[in-house]
């Protein structure tokens, strides 16, 4: 059976929510790449001590948790294509954005 | 307001007429961002070493080396990032119109020279220029930069249009009754999916392509440069003046233990000074912005310039880069980039193949017609074959054989083009109508 053809979610809503996929994306990658970094890079340039540095990976496991299920569900989103779930989305990932601009240390 | 049916002719014509430029920066945009990578990967008996436990100093081999290619000529000395890397000093030579950019490799280790070369024969350097000039040394960056806003003014005008095109259509769905219609449904999907990072590329890449013209008008002087009140020294006895380089970066390392030092710039001009240049972790601003400036005889801290502290419009100024080019997340995201980047190229292509297909009946009727796919064959191995062959140039005889090929032939194209159609302007013009 066809979809209903819904032209608010179509026209506007799907166009707003692939940038902030985008986004998610790429800060999702930025984690991951935060989290492998190399013990030189960390002893000899992050100039934590091992609690910080254990507090930092914490963060950084946490947000990546939290984009990763961001993207999964905006994915899930594009699938169901319900108005209020894209509108939901994109209010959860404006404050997962601030959230992880204002508490990763 | 413009209406959708000029918005409409505005996305057509800009992308008919610029879309083979983006086309071809979208694909040399995905080999430059691993041009690093690349240029390592071709010569790992110049880049990486075997790690000891103690490093010689490396002063006494960048004075012999000075007085082996000239003290004038030092320009940087590139630090090693890990314990696997090795030193590289760069002696700029220009004389005339012959340009060389000698590197010298050393390990750290032993300080023996592991190896020399002119980076205009690097094919690290042909990635990066063909995609920054497209070899084309007058112009080329500011033809790159206009192609960048005709890449955004095609993100916008698409934007505007996407719905209209969509009608009842619903997002993901191919229809594939046709190439025409294939090809239309991919341009919108791909088109959508990919706004942000296009727009983000079309903004920061025109910014870089015509910074020459944009920064004095709207930035005004570079930021963060040191400029002392006079110059001490003559140019001759600037760059005679010894300098301590390990001295000096172990200064650095205390002065400033997050800075990631990566390069030595000594000067050239009189000042006096030694710009050590890096970035700091977590940040994503251009590679080695932030700076201590030292005084070259006592080493004492002139200036520092941490972009993390300094203006909105610093932080902007200093952000395009590393934007364009995903130099902010590891190889990981180049790898994202690279799938978004060959995204333009995409829809360039897909948005010429609709062009052709609307208008095959009346071309067809031409005497000089071609098939879709020979064109695009032809035009493929065109643009292959004037890669390749610029390639071989430059390995060959470095910077200047093939800029100067490339503005020859590209400005006497365009003279022969615009003679061609004044000549047929005259011709039908004056004598035809008789």
């Amino acid at each position: 059976m066809n979809k209903p053809f819904n032209k608010l979610s179509e026209h506007y809503l799907i166009p707003l929510l692939l940038p902030v996929m985008t986004a998610c994306l790429v800060i999702l990658v930025y984690l991951i790449n935060e989290l492998f970094k190399s013990e030189y890079e960390v002893v000899n340039y992050y100039r934590w001590n091992k609690a910080q540095w254990t507090q930092y990976r914490e963060q950084v496991q946490l947000f990546l948790a939290i984009f990763g299920a961001l993207m999964v569900a905006q994915f899930y989103a594009l699938k169901i294509k319900k108005s209020w779930f894209f509108v939901f989305l994109m209010l959860l990932s404006s404050v997962a954005f601030y959230y992880f601009d204002s508490s990763l240390i | 307001m413009l209406g959708q049916k000029k918005i409409w002719a505005i996305h057509n014509w800009v992308g008919l007429y610029a879309g083979v430029v983006i086309a071809v920066l979208s694909i040399t945009g995905v080999v430059a961002l691993f041009k690093v990578e690349i240029d390592q990967s071709l010569n790992p008996h110049l880049f990486k070493v075997q790690p000891q436990e103690q490093k010689v100093p490396i002063t006494p081999v960048i004075d012999s080396l000075k007085q082996v290619y000239g003290a004038q000529y030092f320009t940087s000395l590139a630090l090693p990032k890990t314990p696997k890397d090795s030193y590289l000093a760069t002696f700029f030579v220009r004389k005339g119109l012959s340009m060389h950019k000698w590197q010298v490799f050393i390990n750290p280790y032993t300080g023996k020279v592991l190896g020399t070369r002119d980076n205009y024969k690097t094919t690290g350097f042909f990635i990066r220029n063909i995609h920054v000039r497209l070899f084309e040394g007058l112009f080329g960056r500011q033809i790159v930069g206009l192609a960048g806003i005709a890449l955004l003014i095609s993100t916008i005008t698409g934007f505007l249009i996407y719905g209209n095109f969509m009608k009842k259509q619903l997002f993901g769905v191919i229809r594939t009754k046709n190439l025409r219609i294939k090809m239309a449904d991919y341009h919108k999907l791909i088109g959508i999916a990919t706004l942000l990072f296009n727009l983000m590329i079309a903004i920061t890449g025109a910014w870089l392509g015509l910074q020459k013209y944009l920064q004095p008008a709207l930035v005004g002087a570079r930021p963060g440069v040191y400029k002392p009140a006079k110059k001490l020294l003559s140019k001759q006895k600037d760059v005679q003046l010894k300098v301590d380089y390990d001295l000096a970066y172990q200064r650095a390392r205390q002065a400033f233990p997050e800075l990631k030092a990566a390069y030595m710039f000594p000067s050239r001009n009189g000042d006096r000074t030694l710009d050590i240049r890096g970035s700091v972790p977590r940040t994503a601003f251009e590679r080695n912005t932030i700076k201590l400036v030292f005084d070259k005889i006592n080493l004492k801290e002139l200036h520092r310039y941490d972009v993390r502290r300094a203006s909105t419009g610093d932080k902007l100024f200093y952000i395009q880069e590393s934007l364009h080019f995903g130099d902010y997340g590891g190889i990981l995201l180049k790898l994202v980039y690279a799938f978004f980047g060959i995204t333009s190229g995409f829809l360039a292509l897909t948005g010429f193949i609709i062009y052709l297909k609307r208008t095959e009946k009346p071309r067809q009727k031409r005497p000089k017609f071609i098939e879709l796919k020979p064109l695009l064959l032809r035009w493929t191995y065109g643009i292959l074959a004037v890669i390749a062959l610029l390639f071989v140039l430059h390995i060959l005889f470095g910077l200047v054989v093939p800029t100067i090929l490339t503005i020859a032939v590209l400005y006497l194209s365009i003279l022969f083009l615009l003679f061609k159609a004044l000549f047929m302007f005259i011709k039908k013009r004056f004598f035809l109508q008789q």
